[in-house]
């Protein structure tokens, strides 16, 4: 199937598959809670049912990307390239794996409620809708809609002071910031008269940048800044993340991140690809001031989870080194870091998560002291992802790093790249402690290593995303390719100058 | 290791087949190494296996002995015009830097060969006696014929970096005896010191080959000299020989590297009579005789090698007047005997410096071997009546004739040989070189000083000579009732080389007999091939007729006059024992204490650099500006900065907002500015 | 024997079977049970040693360029390919490693006490690590190996290690850390600018090489990245306070380790990439001031520093910095014989400071200290300990006969010409390094045995002496008889010596005599 007529109510059902489906698996759902919200075992199954819609939501999207399906003309509404179906994979493999961490951890931490698992469907189609989003109504559409649900997920251990306050917070400033965005497209609308990113860039080529156009793109990346949590925009991250459920944190880190990301760089890319000269300055100075202040702050934090949001934060600003570049060489970068990123940093909050228990929720760095010795497995773990986030050669976080620094340096860039190894040589001051004293310090609390548990859902999970890490990282030419690929598909249908090397 | 492929070049200039020996010269080297091996095995394995030490440690010594008498005839009967290359197997090829492991045999080496083995065979006969009763017999043998193997690659390399590895190689074996008995720390210190001595020198002489391949561009003796007169300045030259004169002043115990070598005497007496008198001490002599031509390049050189002769001769020897320890007065007195060695080379008379060589192993050999006896006698009469006294302080001694007659009479002989009494042989090797001095005095009137300086210093030598006789054996004794009874005779086997030793003391003269005496200066005829070259760059004529009668005399006047006055003054007033004898004072301490040269150099060397490794560049450069100030200071700021940064995440609304806002506002800006 | 090879096809597969045995080893010593770990680790050591061993025959001496190649495409799409080779810059580095890891297991054998599956499957990977840094012949693969090393060291360092060990392991994989991220950048920038002038994006060695001279305008940053990451490792002066609290704290495989490969891949890098790819600028008057003012800085401070160390690893420690900064000086000098010199010092000193870290760690055994001030007489007590230890010590000290001469006589020998001021400084240690090492030897083997606790010291075992005696041999014979080495790795220096030419701006003494041109 392709040169869908997007324009047509069937071919818009079909663009929209994999979003539609997971809507409707979500009525399904929330009709079985609706009867069955009692026991424990209901959470479980809400678990299993939701895992199933992500599954679907999986099968849909690959149905279009095998199929190769294609706009006839100007995509309206959804994008249908390999760029969206990328990051749609990136974030069912997010939701997918977060899922099956809180099955056990909802349990134990006594968050027991169906709701949990049907919010993260929500999210995840918001994020779907996201990231797929070719024109600025849907985006927004996409955007609130992951919000609303990351929201009530950041509170949702309402028991916990910590908690509903990095809601409340969440939701104060998220509110604020979508009205930069709302306003951002507004203007960009009254600039261009178009919602449609591709005519918006069409618009745009013909001539420079007038002022209005401007603060329209101003107040977009604002608001992407605020999402992705890009300093000065990142205040609510560390307090969101240490007082969600731990795989919510990871959920929010690791999810939102890429269907932001993935959003901002369609949004570059096709609708202000001529402006570049404007962008990429405020790109550059948000990446610079991300990853200084992140790595930094990440080496003064004594809780593993708060140091691991710090991190994510730091992460954020490599990305946008490769999202400076502008190029498809620079998405691909994008699309596959983020893949990487995601899995390594989902695992760390998984396993941190399983370290939790009741009584000690935030974990210090010393708490883990001679892990190793009493639960190997979990210990070798933990320090695999951590090197990967270090970005260390064996693992995907090398590759993932490597590529980013070569989307920078092919467009003459080099001090980004210094300042991001600088950043990763601080942000190993911070990762290595962990390992060490996982490793080379004599247990302390050997009672409490002992009570870690590892329900085998979150193996499993864990286990794949370190297999991933390893495997990827000796061996990313599928990845690579696919993510190089999905990039050239960007922006489909738009001039062809538009996009490509420089 | 590679079997020797045993090339020998210039064959053919010698007539005949013969050159069987000279083929065999590696066994000169090859023996005593086998010997190291078996003695080292037994160290560790048996070291009380006494017959089987004593049988190989003299034995491979008397086997390269015998090589090279052999080796000797047959030079002596085709002598060779240039030196024969024995070729063992390539060793540095790099480049155009081709260096072999190779042997050269010509005249000059075939003295030091002789010297060598000779001398060194009778004192390793000797040391079987001396060293019976040592736990550490074996290692001491290990370590005597290690150092003959290195002594004998150093007289036979044939080129400068091979002759180095004897040079270091000795270095390292009379470090090694020195410190023999290694738990005396004062042992231990002396081996050190000697080394480091040493390595100072070492670092003139490899600059001296740095220089050499640039200018020169080879190292191996027989281009140097065939190439140095036509492509090296005198500046070059200068450089050159000033910088392995370095290394033969460390190695020889010359101002003003000379500080090591009486503290050497630590080390166990044979190892004194043949490495830091006979053998090993000579070699920087030795060195400059084989590199004659680029001394004979640099006038200045020889200017400055012959003051430093003539200067140490004359200094050691005044500190050689006040010393008590029998040793210790050897000692000197082979730093001033070197210093005559250095003189005679300075001046060119490269035959007068290697006769005296020659002569001064024979007859220090037998003073040192002599002393060995005494205090080996005294030691044992201590050790029976458990008396703590220094068998080596001489106010300890005295008319010991009585116990020790052969030893005394013997010990005369050397006595009247280094005083420079007729027809000892050190009187025509000492007399040869004052005469050079003298003689080149024509040319540059600076060398008559120094023919003053050689000729008192030899006044002076003569003095404490009888002084050390006077106080060891004659006069009344200051052994106690209890030793006397114990004190005797060596046995044989170490009086048996005093006995060769004085015979070689009495008759070593005829080597180089003087015309006047109706020799025909054999030596000097048998070295004319090797010196040739450089005494056509800097001929020297002896004196003759009136002035070499009147220089003759003089010398012997000198000799005898020191002699009688030494023992007289000795003799003159009762001398007490070291225990009870009060402190000298004036200049007699201030000789007695060496000048104070050890406590200048230390406080002007060894002290600051030690201050400025430990307190300056360790604690304050590694540790406080590396370490503390870039790498620490890089982490703490690091971290002080996060600190600053976590401060920002108060946790109020307010403050996020008014972040936001900054930052929005910064933004718009920056893309609408 | 060399048809034998031949026939086998030994050429093809050497370097794959180098770089994968150890990791099979590796699994087998996890999978062993905990009592069999080392006795595993020792067969696949030697195993690997035997296997190594035929490179010498098929080693083809007079070919200038790379040898034993094999080339894989790896990321085709980003121009990385599995590419490894070897030649006589590399080839004794690998044999050394190879040589070293039976002795390395044999030396841990009882004192590793704990943990030992871990320690020896750790101790294999770093092999694999040393062996890729070396064969690799892609910039990429290169990168990853170099890195890879730091994690076994950093663990071996930190769990196995004494004292202060964690901030030693954490200084060490740091400091190294900082170095080689600059040179990952500098490694795809190099890429991407040849990429984009030539067409082709590849991380291939030799085709960097060729264009080279695109990098020129970049070249000062681009050298500056590489040198940082070598000179880290070197350490050349003022980088090298690592070293001492990682040699110091390392169990003592660990610091054998160090010293004998991992200090080499810094000087190996500077022969393999630093220069060759920005010559022009990296031998330039200003740059090659630089450094041939901070590698004599280096021998000279070194030697002086170690003499004054109190502990017995950290005074061998020290004397690395400044051996290693003799292959600096002789590196820069770029004659045949300073480079040749060059590359037998980093031999030599891997043999006789391997050694000394091994006697050292012997002592330590016994006496669970490494003060020197707690030792004295022990000559006495254990003879053998204290002969091997003073001939390894007179072997580093560079006595000629053993070694450390012929590396060192090689590279003053031919760096006098270029530095003539510098060399002349330079030889000064020969006095500094007989005083620090015979004074320690004094302190700890001489001296009254005063401390009773030293009279119990047990001397060499049987299996001790197997570790020493190879060493103690091969110093005598690389002394005696270097011939073998000089020549296999001859083409590949003159290779070096004839790149680096033009860009030399010719030194004092090149017009010092009729010969200078010759060389």
């Amino acid at each position: 199937m392709n040169a869908l007529d997007l324009l047509s109510p069937i071919g818009v059902t079909i663009a929209l598959l994999p979003e539609v489906v997971l809507t409707a698996w979500i009525m399904v759902v929330l009709l079985v809670i609706a009867w069955r919200h009692e026991r424990v075992e209901d959470s479980y199954l809400a678990g299993w049912l939701s895992l199933v819609g992500v599954g679907l939501a999986g099968v849909a999207v690959a149905v279009l990307w095998l199929g190769g399906a294609a706009p006839a003309g100007v995509p309206y509404m959804v994008a249908l390239d390999g760029f969206r179906y990328g990051a749609d994979a990136v974030i069912l493999l997010v939701a997918a794996s977060t899922i099956l961490l809180s099955l056990r951890y909802v349990d134990r931490q006594r968050l027991l409620a169906p709701e949990y698992h049907l919010l993260v469907l929500l999210a995840t189609d918001g994020m779907l809708f996201l990231a797929g989003a070719e024109d600025m109504i849907v985006l927004f559409l996409g955007l609130e809609l992951m919000s609303v649900a990351v929201y009530v997920l950041a509170g949702f251990d309402r028991f916990r002071r910590s908690s509903a306050e990095a809601a409340l917070k969440y939701f104060l400033i998220g509110a604020f910031a979508s009205a930069f965005l709302l306003y951002g497209i507004a203007l960009v609308y009254g600039a261009t008269g178009e919602t449609n990113l591709v005519r918006i860039g069409e618009r745009l080529a013909s001539a420079p940048l007038s002022v209005l156009a401007g603060l329209g793109l101003g107040l977009l990346l604002i608001g992407f800044g605020f999402k992705v949590a890009a300093v000065p925009f990142h205040m609510w991250a560390p307090d969101v993340y240490d007082g969600a459920p731990t795989p919510i944190a990871g959920f929010m880190a690791t999810g939102v991140k890429t269907a932001a990301f993935a959003a901002l760089v369609r949004v570059l890319l096709e609708a202000f690809p001529t402006a570049t000269a404007v962008w990429q300055p405020v790109v550059a100075a948000l990446a610079l001031t991300t990853i200084i202040l992140g790595n930094t702050v990440a080496l003064a934090q004594q809780s593993v989870k708060r140091m691991l949001a710090y991190s994510s934060i730091a992460h954020a600003g490599y990305v946008l080194v490769a999202v400076w570049a502008g190029t498809t060489l620079g998405a691909g970068a994008v699309c596959f870091y983020l893949f990487a990123y995601s899995v390594t940093t989902l695992a760390s909050f998984g396993i941190l998560a399983s370290i939790e228990h009741v009584g000690s929720r935030t974990v210090l760095v010393d708490d883990l002291e001679g892990l190793y010795s009493v639960r190997p497995g979990a210990a070798l773990a933990l320090s695999i992802c951590l090197l990967s986030l270090l970005g260390f050669p064996g693992t995907l976080g090398f590759i993932g790093k490597w590529y980013l620094i070569a989307a920078a340096v092919s467009e003459g860039q080099y001090i980004l790249p210094v300042v991001m190894v600088i950043g990763t040589l601080v942000s190993a001051g911070y990762y290595l402690p962990v390992i060490m004293s996982m490793t080379m310090k004599p247990t302390r609390s050997l009672e409490a290593h002992r009570q870690v548990r590892f329900s085998w859902a979150a193996r499993a999970a864990v286990a794949v995303a370190v297999a991933m890490i390893l495997v990827f990282g000796v061996w990313p030419t599928g990845p690579l390719t696919t993510a190089l690929k999905s990039a050239e598909t960007l922006g489909r249908g738009t001039p062809a100058v538009l996009t490509g090397h420089r | 290791m590679t079997l020797p492929l045993l090339a020998v070049q210039g064959a053919d200039e010698v007539s005949g087949s013969g050159l069987g020996a000279v083929r065999l010269a590696w066994l000169t080297i090859a023996l005593p190494l086998l010997g190291v091996l078996v003695n080292g095995a037994l160290a560790f394995v048996r070291p009380r296996a006494r017959a089987l030490v004593s049988l190989v440690g003299p034995g491979v010594l008397l086997g390269a002995f015998a090589v090279s008498v052999a080796i000797f005839f047959e030079l002596r009967a085709h002598p060779p015009e240039a030196p024969l290359i024995v070729t063992l197997w390539p060793w540095l090829h790099v480049g155009d830097l081709r260096i072999d492991l190779a042997l050269q045999v010509d005249q000059l080496a075939t003295v030091m060969l002789l010297v060598v083995t000779g001398v060194g065979s009778l004192i390793h006969i000797y040391s079987v006696g001396y060293m019976g009763e040592d736990p550490g017999y074996a290692r001491y043998f290990a370590y005597l014929n290690l150092f003959v193997v290195f002594m004998l690659i150093l007289v036979l390399g044939a080129s400068l970096p091979v002759l180095f590895i004897g040079w270091e190689g000795v270095g390292l074996c009379s470090y090694l005896l020195i410190g023999f008995w290694f738990t005396d720390k004062t042992n231990a210190d002396a081996g050190k010191k000697a080394f480091l001595a040493n390595r100072v020198g070492d670092f003139g002489f490899l600059i001296a080959m740095f220089l050499l391949w640039q200018t020169v561009g080879a190292l191996d003796f027989a281009t140097i000299l065939a190439r140095a007169p036509t492509v090296l300045s005198t500046a070059a030259a200068t450089w050159i020989t000033l910088f392995l004169l370095l290394g033969c002043t460390g190695k020889s115990a010359q101002i003003p590297l000379y500080v090591w070598l009486p503290d050497a005497m630590a080390g166990p007496t044979p190892v004194s009579a043949l490495i830091h008198a006979a053998t090993m001490v000579t070699a920087g002599v030795y060195l400059v005789a084989r590199t004659g031509v680029l001394f004979a390049l640099a006038p200045g050189t020889g200017l400055v090698t012959a003051g430093i002769g003539a200067l140490t001769a004359l200094f050691a020897a005044t500190i050689g007047l006040r010393q008590y320890d029998i040793k210790k007065v050897l000692a000197y007195s082979t730093i001033s005997q070197l210093g005559y060695m250095f003189l005679g080379v300075g001046v060119g008379g490269y035959t007068a410096g290697i006769f005296h060589l020659v002569t001064h192993s024979f007859f220090k050999a037998l003073l040192f071997l002599g002393a060995g006896s005494v205090i080996h006698a005294l030691h044992h009469a201590y050790h029976a009546t458990h008396a703590h006294d220094d068998a080596q302080d001489m106010r300890n001694m005295g008319g010991l004739r009585r116990w020790l007659p052969v030893t005394c009479t013997l010990m005369w002989i050397a006595t009247l040989a280094i005083a420079g009494v007729p027809p000892f042989a050190g009187f025509f090797s000492k007399d040869e070189i004052l005469a050079a001095a003298f003689a080149r005095g024509a040319e540059q009137p600076i060398y008559y000083l120094f023919y003053g300086m050689g000729a008192l210093a030899a006044f002076l030598t003569a003095v404490y000579m009888a002084r050390l006789m006077a106080m060891t054996f004659h006069g009344t004794t200051r052994l106690g009732e209890a030793q006397q009874a114990h004190v005797h005779e060596a046995p044989a086997s170490m009086t048996g080389p005093l006995v060769l030793l004085a015979f070689l003391s009495l008759t070593g003269g005829a080597l180089n007999l003087p015309a006047f005496a109706g020799g025909h200066e054999g030596l000097e005829h048998w070295l004319e091939p090797v010196t040739r070259a450089a005494t056509a760059l800097r001929p020297l004529t002896l004196p003759t007729g009136a002035t070499e009668d009147t220089l003759l005399a003089a010398a012997v006047a000198i000799a005898v006059l020191g002699l009688w006055i030494g023992f007289r003054t000795t003799l003159g007033r009762p001398v007490l024992p070291a225990s009870i004898a009060p402190p000298d004072t004036g200049l007699a301490r201030l000789l007695n204490r060496k000048y104070y040269v050890d406590e200048i150099y230390d406080a002007l060397l060894v002290r600051p650099v030690v201050w400025l490794s430990d307190k300056v560049l360790w604690r304050v450069v590694d540790q406080g500006l590396v370490d503390g100030l870039l790498v620490g200071g890089g982490v703490v700021g690091t971290r002080w900065l996060g600190r600053l940064g976590s401060r920002l995440q108060s946790g109020q609304v307010g403050l996020y907002v008014l972040l936001f806002l900054v930052g929005a506002i910064w933004v718009l800006n920056a893309i609408l500015g | 024997m060399s048809a034998f090879l031949a026939a086998i096809g030994y050429e093809r597969w050497i370097l794959q079977a180098l770089l994968a045995v150890p990791l099979i080893g590796m699994a087998l010593v996890i999978m062993s049970p905990k009592e069999w770990a080392r006795v595993t680790a020792l067969v696949v050591a030697l195993f690997e040693f035997v296997v190594s061993l035929g490179i010498l025959w098929v080693f083809d001496p007079d070919k200038p360029g790379l040898q034993f190649v094999t080339r894989v495409a790896w990321l085709p799409q980003f121009g990385v390919s599995y590419y490894v080779g070897l030649d006589g810059l590399s080839i004794f580095m690998v044999l050394l490693s190879t040589s070293l890891m039976p002795l390395l297991v044999w030396g841990s054998w009882h004192q590793i006490d704990f943990k030992q599956r871990g320690f020896y499957a750790l101790l294999l990977a770093l092999k694999t690590g040393m062996l890729g840094v070396f064969v690799a012949m892609d910039l990429f693969l290169f990168y990853c190996f170099w890195e890879l090393l730091l994690i076994p060291m950093f663990f071996i360092i930190g769990i196995w290690g004494s004292g202060n060990r964690r901030y030693a392991s954490e200084k060490f994989f740091i400091y190294t850390f900082s170095g080689s991220l600059l040179m990952l950048v500098a490694i795809v920038a190099m890429v991407w600018i040849v990429g984009q002038q030539t067409g082709t994006y590849s991380f291939a060695y030799d085709y960097l090489l060729a264009h080279a001279d695109l990098l020129r305008p970049q070249a000062p940053w681009l050298f500056t990245a590489f040198a940082l990451a070598f000179a880290v490792k070197v350490p050349v002066f003022p980088f090298h306070t690592w070293l001492p609290d990682a040699h110091g704290e390392a169990p003592t495989a660990g610091s054998v380790d160090l010293a004998v490969i991992l200090l080499k891949m810094g000087t190996y890098g500077f022969l393999r990439f630093a220069i060759p790819f920005f010559p022009a600028f990296a031998l330039s008057p200003a740059v090659t001031a630089v450094v041939v003012t901070l590698a004599v800085t280096g021998i000279i401070y070194g030697a002086l520093v170690s003499m004054v160390q109190p502990d017995l690893k950290r005074v061998v420690a020290y004397s690395s910095v400044s051996h290693l900064g003799f292959v600096i000086l002789g590196i820069w000098a770029a004659t045949v014989q300073s480079v040749q010199g060059a590359i037998m010092v980093m031999i030599a000193h891997g043999l006789s400071t391997g050694a000394l870290f091994f006697l050292v760690g012997m002592l330590y055994e016994r006496r669970h200290t490494r003060l020197i001030a707690d030792f004295g007489g022990v000559a006495r007590v254990a003879p053998l300990l204290a002969t091997a230890f003073s001939i390894t010590a007179f072997a580093s000290i560079g006595l000629p006969g053993l070694n450390g001469f012929v590396g060192e006589f090689l590279v003053l020998l031919g760096s006098f010409g270029r530095f003539p001021i510098a060399t002349l400084i330079a030889t000064t240690v020969v006095i500094f390094a007989a005083a620090y090492l015979l004074w320690a030897i004094q302190r700890v083997f001489y001296n009254p045995l005063a401390n009773p606790e030293n009279e119990t010291i047990r001397d060499l075992g049987a299996r001790e002496l197997a570790v020493v005696i190879p060493l103690v041999a091969a110093m005598v014979w690389m002394g005696l008889y270097p011939q073998p080495i000089l020549r296999r790795t001859e083409a590949a220096a003159r290779h070096y010596v004839e790149l680096a030419r033009p860009h030399i701006a010719p030194g004092p003494g090149a017009a010092a005599g009729p010969v200078a041109e010759a060389r």
